[in-house]
């Protein structure tokens, strides 16, 4: 019995490995910027998952993403905050979204260079800009995960969007993607 | 220049993405490996733990028996070998001092072998209810409640020390008895002249 139930709990666990790794190694590579590091924030995240399983109820893809994402996003917070690497200021005077409109050319920006871009912000910028615009997390609660005050979460993201933005130009996406 | 929003940029090509840039490996099969053990190790650690815990409660559980197991058998022992003694004492008197004695030594060395705290106590003597002989009880002045005793011993008497109890019961002599039957019935009428008849006779 035990036997089956482990057998059974492994094979679940096959499946949601072979679906959902790669999507979440991506995700983990958005906080985390080594590979390395991301590989073993992958690990420690499907381990939990693993463990999680016995009250586990599938009900759609959705919510088993959802939950998986959530597991990963915790990881990848908990492995940031154990190599001591987030440092937050507490500054409000960032807090202008017409800092939010950028060229045209931006559109044409794909995975790879999206990816490149975000994973060069420094790590509080990228937490939470990562928290906020990608998961869809309000300011409270990226205060109350990463134990800092709404007013340094507001104004992280927008210098990690100044920054984005810097970068844009700097690179000169235009002549690169279209020329 | 259009106006985009920066984060719809991002949200679009980073949120829900499947496949990994060409530029970054992700190691698919490697990194199973590596969860695989993991959780293989930590399993094994909980069995282990688990088997720890039932291997150390058996081995106390058996040790805590052998002990008991080891004081019953040593009491048993002790009793039989006292009882032995007092069985080959002949005198009454030689006994009972006899059974005290052993009785004190076996509990000094009780307390030796297995380092406990005994008391000696003097109990009350315990009261003796005689079985085959009538019980007499008698109702005192100052109380009407009789108090009826635990029976804590038995003693047969033998038929020679068996005493009956001398009962304070009223002496009714027979002849005074037909006296006062023959004036109560000379009283009456028609004795008397039963009387008158058969000395007419």
């Amino acid at each position: 019995m035990l036997r089956f139930f482990i057998k059974n709990k492994k094979a679940l666990f096959n499946r949601l490995y072979d679906s959902y790794s790669e999507r979440l190694f991506l995700l983990v590579l958005r906080y985390v910027v080594s590979q390395f590091d991301a590989e073993e924030v992958l690990q420690r995240g499907f381990i939990k998952a693993y463990e999680g399983l016995d009250h586990f109820k599938y009900e759609n893809e959705k919510a088993t993403l959802a939950w998986l994402n959530q597991i990963m996003v915790n990881e990848s917070l908990l492995f940031l905050r154990e190599q001591k690497r987030m440092t937050f200021s507490d500054d409000s005077e960032f807090n202008n979204r017409s800092i939010l409109l950028v060229p045209e050319i931006e559109c044409k920006l794909e995975l790879e260079s999206c990816l490149r871009l975000v994973r060069n912000l420094p790590d509080g910028y990228r937490t939470v800009f990562n928290l906020y615009v990608i998961e869809g997390y309000s300011h409270k609660e990226i205060a109350k995960k990463l134990r800092i005050s709404e007013s340094a979460s507001r104004s992280q993201l927008t210098r990690a969007r100044n920054t984005l933005k810097q970068q844009l130009k700097s690179l000169d996406y235009e002549g690169e993607l279209i020329g | 220049m259009k106006a985009n929003l920066l984060d719809d940029i991002f949200t679009k090509n980073l949120k829900n993405q499947t496949k990994t840039p060409e530029n970054i490996r992700f190691r698919k099969d490697r990194i199973y490996r590596c969860i695989e053990t993991k959780i293989n190790e930590r399993s094994n650690s909980k069995w282990q733990f688990a088997v720890a815990i039932l291997i150390l409660t058996l081995f106390s559980s058996g040790y805590w028996h052998y002990e008991q197991g080891k004081m019953i058998r040593y009491q048993c022992n002790e009793l039989n070998r006292q009882q032995n003694l007092i069985v080959s004492i002949t005198n009454d008197s030689e006994k009972e001092i006899a059974s005290k004695n052993i009785l004190a030594d076996s509990l000094k060395m009780m307390r030796d072998q297995f380092n406990i705290e005994t008391k000696i106590v003097r109990l009350a003597p315990l009261p003796t209810i005689i079985v085959n002989q009538p019980i007499v009880f008698k109702n005192t002045k100052e109380s009407e409640h009789i108090t009826i005793r635990y029976i804590t011993q038995y003693k047969t008497l033998k038929k020679e020390e068996i005493k009956l109890p001398e009962l304070d019961l009223p002496v009714v002599y027979e002849s005074e008895n037909l006296a006062n039957n023959t004036m109560e019935t000379a009283g009456s009428s028609s004795f008397s002249k039963k009387i008158n008849k058969l000395f007419n006779n």
